[in-house]
C-alpha cells in the first residue's frame, strides 16, 4: 500500500516580504491532483501546517479547502508541529469526518489509526505523535517511580513506549529480523518474541537464513509474510540527529539539546518526520526508514539548491521504499555574489526572474548601489555589501582583550598625528604608562 | 554580572513570597517571562533593579508602586537578590519605605527603607553565611555601583532594557553615551595616561623655559662682567634670542669670545701700571726714613738736658719732706695707748652722771648699806603676797553660797509646775468618755439620716410601682369582665355550634335546627375567658405585692423620720467630723493614764531635788562664815595693791646698788689707762699728747711722700745714663730745621704710597674681571648646550602629549580616551551589525560617525547613524519606526554585551533583560529576531525576555509564568 508523506507547509508564511500563500495554494492543487491520480491510502502531514500559532485567515481557509478536497479522495492524518498551536489546530478533531485525523494531543499518543490496504494486504498502523512541549509532556509521561528528564529524547522515547505497548497489545512484536532477538528499546523488559511459527530461538541464533538455510532476502520475505503483519508507521515532528537543517527552521533547543537520536523510533517500519525543510533521510540502525519529507516550498535562501518534493512511500514486504515527487516551484531562488560590474554584466541574465540574494563585493560601496541592483534584478530580495578582504580601517588593532595600552596609544598617535610614532615618542608613552600603573592601581 | 537567585514578597501584585532561580534558567540561556497584561512581569524586573539600586527601572515611576497593595499591612515587603560579579558573590536585601498603620490610634506611620549587603566567600551563595558589608541604605547604595561597575542609569541601558526605554542608548547624546561607554569599558587608564603626559609636558616646558632663562641670564652676566656698552648688550640679547628660538649659537659664541679677549687686554695693562708705581714708592720710603731719624735724635737730646736741670732745682723741697715722714712714723707707735686712755675717761664720766641721776653723791665707795636695804624690801614683798591669797579665798566661798541659794529656788518652781501638769491630765481623762459617747450619737444620727433618704426614694418608687400594678389590675379585671360578657353574649352561637341535626337542642329541645346562631366574629371562647382570668389574677397578686411593699416602706420612712426629727441634716456631717477630731486629739485612754502616772512620778522626783538643794545651801553658808572669821577682812583689791608697792620698792633699791658698783669700777680703770699713755709718748720723744697728735699722718699721705722721694732719685739716674749714649752725644743741628726736612720727605712718601695702592687695586680688579668674564663665558656656553639638549629631548614628549590632548596638531580633533572609546565603539557597532543584518534582512547597518553633535563640542566620535541599504542614505536613529527602533536597540545592546564580555578590564554583562517591545514587530521580523536571540543560548549568558506575544511562547520553552490569582494578586511559576 502506498501513502503520501509531506510536512512543513507553513501556510501563511512570507519569504523576505513576499507572501507565499498563493504559491502554497498552487502546491495544494498539485497535491490534490497527485492524490487523485495515485490514490494512496493516506496522506500524512507531519506537522507545521501553519506558520504561526494564530494563523492568518487566508491560511485557515486554504487548509480547510485542502482538507475538504483531500478527504474526498483519501484519508488524511495531520500532526501539529512546533509552529502550530496544538489546541487550535486540533479544534473539532472529534467532530471531523472519519477521513480526517487531527492528532494534536498527548492523550492520543499510542492509539493507532488502522489503514486498510485497498489491495488487500495487511495494511498499516499509523501512530501519530504530535510535537510535544517538553516541559508539559515530561511530567505527564513520568511514572511514579521514574521522573522523566526534560529533553526531547526522553519525551519522544516515552511516547514511543506507548506506541510499542500498543503494538504488544495487538500481538505485534518487535519486527526486526536483521538484528535478531536483541532487546533494543523495550523498557518494559520481557523478551516478547515475535509470534511466528518456527522462528523461535533454538540454540541462541535467530537468523532466519541460518535457521531455514535460505538467503537473506528470501528469509525476510518469509518473515514478513508471517502472520500478515501490518506495517507500522510513526509520525513525528522533531530534529533527529543526523539531519541537516536550513536557515528557516525555528530552534527547538530545550535544556541545551535540540535533537533526539534516531533510535528513539525503534519498532516502527517507517518514521514520517517533519520539521527540517530539506527533504532527506536519516540514518537509522536498522532497516527502518526515517525520512523528512521537507517543505513543499523554499523558505530561505539556504534552500535554494534543494528540490522540493513530497514522498510517495510504498509499504509492503521488506523495508518501505520511497519515491520523491517534485512539487511546483513558484519562482526559483538563487544566491549570487560579485562586483557591481560583474553583476551588471550579461553573465547573470538568466537569473533576472529568480528571487535573488545578492552580495556585492566591491571594496568601496558604490553609489546608488541599491537602486542599480534593483533595476538590474527585479526580484531582488536581499542585498548586502561585503567588501572583499579587509578594509584599511579594519587593519587597526581591535581593542579587545589583552591589547596593551602602549600599542593602542601608538595606534592613536598614528591616527591623530598622521605618521607612525618614533621610538622616542614610544619611549615617552611607555614611561608615562609606567608612572600611571605604579601610581594608581585600579 | 550574573544573577543567581531572586526572592521577593509583597512587591507589586505579588502578595506572597516568590522565588526565581536564575542559575537553573542559565542552562537554557534564554527564558521568557510571560503573562497577561498587568500580571506583574515588569515587576520582576523592577524588583531586580530595586534590589541593586533602590529605584525602579523607570526612574520617573513612583517608588511607592513597589509595595504591594495586597500585602498585609503588618507584613513587610522585601527583595532579596544574590548576584555574582568579578569581585565575588554578593547578596542584597532591601525593603522599601511604606506607611504602616499605627498599632494604636488612627493614621499611618512611615517606615523607612532598609538595605543589607552580604559577601560570600565561596563561589555559591547557598548555605554559607556571608559577611555583612553594609547595613543601611546609604552604605549599600554606595557599595553596589562599585561592585557592579554600573550606575543605576547605566544599568538600565545595558543589562535591563526596560519597557519603553530600550532606545535610550541608541538615541543618547554623545556625552551620555561616552559616559556609559567609559564606565563599561574602563578606559580610565587612557585618561590617566593623557593626564600624565600632560603633566610631563608641562614639566618639560617649564624646564625648557628655565634653561632659556638661564641662557639669557648667563648672557646678561657676561655682558655686565665684561662691562660692555649698551649696543653690545643689545647685540648679546639678540644673539641669545636667536639661540632660544632657532638653536643658532655661532653669533653668541663669537660675541662671547670677543668680550673675553677685550677684558684680558685690560687686565694686562692694569698689572703693568701697578708694578711701576710700586717701585717709585719704595725709593721714596728710603729717603723719608733717613731724614726722620736725624730730626728725632736732635730733639731728644735737647729734651733730656732740660729735664736734668729742673730736677736739680727741686732738691731742698725734697729734704723737708723726708723729715716729715720720719716724725709721722714715730708718732704712730704711741697712738694706741693714748686712745685707750681717752676711752676710759669717757666711761668714768658716764658712770658719774648715772649716779647723780639716782640722787647719790659722787663720793660713795661702799656697797654694804645698799645691800641691807635690799634684803628688807624683799621680805616685805613676800608678806604682801600671802595676804592677797587669803582675800581671794574668801571671795570664792561667798560666791558658792549665793549659787546654792539660786538652785534651791529653781527646784521649788519645778515642783509646782509638775503638780499643775498632773492636775490637767486628770481632768482630760475624765472628759474622754463624754467625747466618745458624743461621737457615737452623731454617727447614729448620720446613719439614720441616710437610711431615711434611701427609704424615701424607695417609697416613691414603690408608689409608682403600686400605681402601675393597680392600673394593670384594673385593666385585667375589666378585660376579664368584658370577656365574660361577650362570651355570654355569644353563648348562643357557641351552643349552636354544638348542635347536631337530629339531636335535641339543649335550650329548646328541638331536634331540628333550622337557623342556628352563628358565631360572632369576635366570639370569645372559654379558653379566652380563662386566659383573661389568669391575667387578672396575676395582676391582682402583683398589685397586692406592690401594696404590701409600699406599706412597709412608708412605715419605715415614718420611723426614720421620727428618729431624725429636729436635726439639721446638713450640719450633722460637720459636727461628726469635729467630734471625731476632738476625740482623736485626746488620745487613747491608756496613753492618758500612763501620762498621769508619769506626771505624778515627776512630782516626787522634783521634791527630792529640792531637798538636796536646800542642804547644799546650808553647807556653803557655813563655809563662807568660817573663812570670814579667819581673814583680816581685807579685800582682794587692797591686797593686790599692797603687793605691787612692795615689789616697786625692791626694784628701786636694786638699781641704786648697781649704779654704785659701776662708778667705783670706772674710776679705777681710767686712772690706769692714763698712766700708761703718758709713759708711751715720752719714749717716742714727744712732750705731750698734743704734739703726738700733730705729727700723725694717715697711711696714704705717708705712702705718697715715700713714692715721690723714690721717683725723683730714679729719674735723675736714668737721664744721666741716656745722655751718655753715643748716638745722642753726636747729634747736632737744629731740631726744628731737621724736622721740617723730615716732614717734606714724609709727604712725598705718602703720595708715592697712594699711587702704588691705587694701581695695585686696579690691577686686582682687572684680574678678577677677566676671571669672571672667562667663567661667565663658559657658563653661557654650557647653558646653551644644555638648553639645546633639553629642547631636543622634550620634543617627542611634547608632541605626544599634544596629540593625546587633542590639540591643534591632532588631525582628527580626537583626544586619546575618545579615540579608544571610538575604537571600542567601532567594535560594538560591528558586533551589533552582525546581528542587525539578519534581523533587518540586510536592510539596516549601524554606523559610527565622526560628525559633530553641535558646533560647540570639539571632541566627538561617538555619534550613531543608521544606514538604510535600500536607499543608500544614512539616517539618524530617531527616524526609525517603533519596531525598527526596537530591534536596532536590541542588536546594539547585544553587541555591547558581546564586546564588553570580551574586554578584560570591562564588566562582564552576562545577564540581559528585555522588557516588551516584541509586540511592535511583524511576524517575519519577529522570526528573524528570535533566530538571533536563540543563538545566544550557547554564549553562557542568560537572556530574559518579557513579552505577551504568542509566537515567543511557542518558540521559547523555558518560561517564568506570571499568573493572576482569582482572589487578586499574582504568582510566579518557573517552567524550566
Amino acid at each position: 500500500m502506498r501513502f503520501v508523506h509531506t510536512s512543513d507547509w507553513h501556510l501563511g508564511r512570507s519569504l523576505h516580504g513576499i507572501e507565499l500563500l498563493g504559491y502554497q495554494a498552487v502546491f495544494i492543487d498539485r497535491l490534490v491532483d497527485l492524490v487523485r491520480t495515485e490514490r494512496p491510502a493516506a496522506v500524512l502531514i507531519s506537522g507545521d501546517i501553519y506558520d504561526r500559532a494564530v494563523p492568518p485567515v487566508g491560511a485557515v481557509a486554504l487548509l480547510e479547502d485542502a482538507l475538504a478536497r483531500l478527504t474526498e479522495l483519501t484519508h488524511v492524518i495531520v500532526i501539529s508541529g512546533n509552529h502550530d498551536s496544538a489546541t487550535r489546530l486540533g479544534f473539532g478533531a472529534g467532530l471531523m469526518r472519519p477521513e480526517v485525523t487531527l492528532a494534536t494531543q498527548l492523550a492520543g499518543v499510542g492509539r493507532a489509526i488502522e489503514l486498510a490496504d485497498p489491495a488487500g494486504g495487511p495494511g498499516a498502523l499509523v501512530y501519530p505523535i504530535p510535537f510535544l512541549d517538553v516541559y508539559e509532556a515530561a511530567p505527564a509521561l513520568s511514572t511514579e517511580d521514574k521522573a522523566l528528564p526534560t529533553s526531547h529524547e526522553a519525551v519522544l522515547g516515552a511516547a514511543m513506549d506507548r506506541v510499542r505497548t500498543d503494538l504488544e497489545r495487538r500481538g505485534l512484536g518487535h519486527r526486526d529480523p536483521a538484528s535478531g532477538g536483541d532487546e533494543t528499546g523495550w523498557p518494559d523488559g520481557g523478551a516478547v518474541r515475535p509470534g511466528g511459527a518456527g522462528l523461535g530461538r533454538a540454540d541462541g541464533t535467530d537468523d532466519p537464513a541460518e535457521v531455514l538455510g535460505v538467503d537473506a532476502g528470501m528469509a525476510k520475505w518469509v518473515a514478513s509474510a508471517d502472520a500478515g503483519r501490518p506495517s507500522v508507521v510513526v509520525m513525528a515532528h522533531a530534529f533527529v540527529t543526523g539531519g541537516v537543517g536550513s536557515e528557516s527552521e525555528r530552534d527547538l533547543t530545550v535544556g541545551g539539546v535540540a535533537s533526539a537520536p534516531a533510535g528513539v523510533f525503534a519498532g516502527a517500519d517507517y518514521a514520517a518526520l517533519g520539521h527540517l525543510h530539506g527533504a532527506q533521510s536519516v540514518k537509522t540502525a536498522s532497516d527502518q526508514v526515517a525520512r523528512y519529507s521537507g517543505s513543499p516550498l523554499a523558505f530561505s535562501f539556504s534552500e535554494a539548491e534543494q528540490t522540493k518534493s513530497v514522498a510517495m512511500v510504498t509499504l509492503g514486504a521488506g523495508p518501505p521504499s520511497v519515491e520523491l515527487v517534485a512539487m511546483p516551484v513558484p519562482r526559483p531562488l538563487a544566491v549570487i555574489a560579485g562586483t557591481l560590474a560583474e553583476l551588471e554584466s550579461a553573465a547573470h541574465d538568466h537569473l533576472v526572474d529568480h528571487w535573488l540574494k545578492v552580495t556585492v563585493i566591491d571594496p568601496v560601496r558604490p553609489d546608488d548601489l541599491s537602486a542599480r541592483i534593483r533595476r538590474r534584478f527585479a526580484h531582488l530580495l536581499l542585498l548586502e555589501h561585503a567588501p572583499e578582504g579587509i578594509s584599511a580601517e579594519r587593519q587597526l588593532i581591535k581593542v579587545t582583550r589583552g591589547s596593551s595600552p602602549a600599542a593602542v596609544t601608538a595606534q592613536f598617535i598614528e591616527y591623530a598625528g598622521g605618521r607612525t610614532a618614533t621610538a622616542a615618542e614610544l619611549a615617552e608613552v611607555e614611561a608615562a604608562l609606567r608612572a600611571v600603573m605604579a601610581g594608581a592601581p585600579k | 554580572m550574573r544573577l543567581h537567585k531572586l526572592t521577593f514578597a509583597g512587591v507589586g501584585p505579588f502578595a506572597g513570597e516568590q522565588s526565581l532561580d536564575f542559575l537553573g534558567l542559565t542552562r537554557s540561556g534564554l527564558f521568557l517571562l510571560e503573562g497577561p497584561t498587568g500580571a506583574g512581569k515588569s515587576t520582576v524586573i523592577d524588583a531586580i533593579v530595586f534590589a541593586l539600586y533602590g529605584r525602579l527601572a523607570d526612574d520617573s515611576a513612583d517608588l511607592h508602586r513597589l509595595r504591594s497593595d495586597r500585602a498585609d499591612p503588618s507584613q513587610e515587603s522585601f527583595v532579596d537578590l544574590t548576584f555574582e560579579v568579578s569581585a565575588g558573590v554578593y547578596r542584597v536585601r532591601r525593603t522599601p519605605a511604606y506607611d504602616r498603620p499605627k498599632v494604636r490610634g488612627q493614621g499611618t506611620r512611615p517606615v523607612p527603607a532598609t538595605a543589607r549587603l552580604w559577601r560570600f566567600a565561596g563561589s555559591s551563595g547557598a548555605g554559607s553565611e556571608g559577611e555583612i558589608i553594609a547595613t543601611n541604605v546609604v552604605e549599600a547604595s554606595r557599595e553596589i555601583p562599585l561592585l557592579t561597575g554600573l550606575s543605576a542609569e547605566q544599568f538600565v541601558q545595558t543589562v535591563v532594557l526596560p519597557q519603553g526605554k530600550f532606545a535610550d542608548f541608541l538615541r543618547a547624546k554623545n556625552d551620555q553615551r561616552r559616559g556609559l561607554l567609559q564606565q563599561i569599558f574602563g578606559t580610565g587608564i587612557y585618561k590617566r595616561l593623557g593626564d600624565e603626559l600632560r603633566a610631563r609636558r608641562l614639566a618639560a616646558e617649564r624646564r625648557i623655559e628655565q634653561e632659556a632663562g638661564d641662557v639669557q641670564r648667563a648672557a646678561d652676566s657676561l655682558v655686565s662682567e665684561a662691562g660692555l656698552s649698551e649696543a653690545a648688550a643689545e647685540a648679546f640679547a639678540r644673539a641669545a634670542a636667536e639661540v632660544i628660538s632657532r638653536a643658532e649659537r655661532t653669533t653668541l659664541d663669537d660675541l662671547a669670545s670677543q668680550a673675553c679677549t677685550e677684558v684680558d687686554h685690560a687686565r694686562a695693562a692694569a698689572e703693568a701700571a701697578a708694578e711701576t708705581a710700586a717701585k717709585a714708592s719704595q725709593r721714596s720710603a728710603a729717603l723719608a726714613t733717613a731724614a726722620e731719624q736725624a730730626a728725632s735724635h736732635a730733639a731728644t737730646r735737647q729734651t733730656l738736658d732740660n729735664r736734668l736741670a729742673q730736677l736739680k732745682a727741686e732738691a731742698p723741697t725734697r729734704q723737708v719732706q723726708a723729715a716729715q715722714l720720719d716724725a709721722a712714723r714715730r708718732a704712730l707707735g704711741a697712738k694706741g695707748l693714748i686712745e685707750a686712755a681717752d676711752r676710759a675717761g669717757l666711761a668714768r664720766l658716764a658712770a658719774g652722771q648715772a649716779l647723780q641721776g639716782l640722787g647719790l653723791p659722787l663720793d660713795v665707795s661702799e656697797t654694804a648699806p645698799f645691800e641691807a636695804c635690799l634684803n628688807q624690801a624683799i621680805e616685805q614683798q613676800a608678806k604682801a603676797k600671802e595676804r592677797l591669797a587669803a582675800a581671794k579665798q574668801l571671795a570664792k566661798a561667798r560666791q558658792a553660797e549665793s549659787a546654792a541659794h539660786q538652785a534651791k529656788v529653781t527646784a521649788e518652781a519645778e515642783v509646782a509646775a509638775s503638780q499643775a501638769a498632773a492636775t490637767a491630765l486628770a481632768r482630760l481623762t475624765q472628759e474622754q468618755p463624754h467625747l466618745m459617747s458624743e461621737v457615737a450619737r452623731l454617727e447614729r444620727l448620720a446613719e439614720a439620716l441616710k437610711l431615711h433618704q434611701n427609704a424615701t426614694a424607695q417609697l416613691a418608687k414603690a408608689k409608682l410601682t403600686l400605681g402601675e400594678a393597680k392600673t394593670a389590675y384594673d385593666t385585667a379585671r375589666q378585660a376579664e369582665t368584658a370577656a365574660r360578657d361577650r362570651r355570654l353574649a355569644g353563648m348562643a352561637g357557641e351552643m349552636a355550634a354544638e348542635l347536631v341535626n337530629g339531636e335535641p337542642c339543649p335550650v329548646c329541645g328541638s331536634p331540628e335546627h333550622p337557623n342556628p346562631a352563628g358565631l360572632a366574629l369576635d366570639h370569645v371562647t372559654l379558653e379566652d375567658v380563662q386566659q383573661a382570668e389568669q391575667v387578672r389574677l396575676t395582676a391582682e397578686s402583683a398589685y397586692e405585692r406592690a401594696a404590701t411593699a409600699h406599706q412597709k416602706l412608708s412605715s419605715a420612712v415614718a420611723e426614720l423620720a421620727g428618729k431624725t426629727a429636729g436635726t439639721e441634716p446638713d450640719k450633722v456631717p460637720q459636727e461628726l467630723a469635729n467630734a471625731r477630731i476632738n476625740l482623736r486629739d485626746l488620745g487613747e485612754p491608756e496613753a492618758l493614764n500612763a501620762a498621769a502616772s508619769q506626771a505624778n512620778a515627776l512630782i516626787g522626783t522634783r521634791r527630792a531635788e529640792l531637798e538636796g538643794a536646800t542642804t547644799r545651801l546650808a553647807q556653803a553658808h557655813d563655809k563662807a562664815v568660817a573663812l570670814a572669821e579667819q581673814s583680816s577682812g581685807e579685800t582682794v583689791d587692797a591686797a593686790t595693791s599692797g603687793l605691787k608697792s612692795a615689789e616697786t620698792e625692791t626694784s628701786q633699791i636694786q638699781a641704786k646698788l648697781q649704779a654704785v658698783r659701776q662708778w667705783i669700777e670706772a674710776v679705777r680703770s681710767a686712772s690706769q689707762a692714763e698712766a700708761a699713755a703718758e709713759e708711751a709718748w715720752h719714749q717716742n720723744g714727744f712732750e705731750s699728747a698734743d704734739t703726738v697728735r700733730q705729727a700723725l699722718l694717715n697711711q696714704t699721705a705717708m705712702d705718697q711722700l715715700e713714692a715721690v722721694l723714690t721717683a725723683d732719685q730714679a729719674e735723675i739716674r736714668s737721664i744721666t745714663d741716656r745722655l751718655a749714649d753715643p748716638a745722642l752725644a753726636g747729634a747736632e743741628g737744629d731740631p726744628a730745621e731737621l724736622a721740617a726736612v723730615a716732614k717734606l720727605t714724609a709727604q712725598a712718601l705718602t703720595a708715592a704710597r697712594e699711587q702704588e695702592q691705587a694701581t695695585a687695586g686696579a690691577s686686582v680688579l682687572a684680574q678678577a674681571a677677566a676671571k669672571r668674564t672667562g667663567r661667565a663665558s663658559q657658563l653661557l656656553s654650557d647653558c646653551v648646550t644644555r638648553f639645546n639638549a633639553t629642547k631636543e629631548a622634550a620634543t617627542p614628549l611634547i608632541r605626544v602629549a599634544e596629540l593625546a590632548a587633542g590639540g591643534s596638531a591632532n588631525l582628527h580633533d580626537v583626544d586619546l580616551p575618545t579615540y579608544v572609546l571610538m575604537r571600542r565603539f567601532d567594535d560594538v557597532v560591528a558586533a551589533a551589525n552582525e546581528r542587525l543584518g539578519p534581523m533587518s534582512s540586510g536592510r539596516y547597518q549601524l554606523e559610527h560617525s565622526d560628525t559633530k553633535e553641535n558646533s560647540r563640542s570639539r571632541l566627538t566620535g561617538l555619534a550613531l547613524r543608521v544606514r538604510d541599504n535600500q536607499t543608500g542614505e544614512a539616517r539618524a536613529p530617531r527616524t526609525l519606526s517603533g519596531g525598527e527602533t526596537f530591534y536596532v536597540s536590541l542588536a546594539l545592546a547585544l553587541g555591547l554585551a558581546d564586546v564588553v564580555t570580551a574586554e578584560a578590564g570591562g564588566i562582564a554583562l552576562e545577564t540581559l533583560f528585555v522588557d516588551e517591545g516584541f509586540g511592535s514587530l511583524d511576524n517575519e521580523v519577529l522570526e528573524a529576531v528570535l533566530s538571533q536571540l536563540v543563538r545566544l543560548r550557547d554564549g553562557g549568558r542568560v537572556i530574559g525576555l518579557v513579552s505577551h506575544v504568542e509566537a515567543l511562547k511557542q518558540a521559547i520553552p523555558e518560561r517564568v509564568e506570571v499568573r493572576p490569582l482569582p482572589e487578586g494578586g499574582s504568582k510566579l511559576k518557573v517552567r524550566a
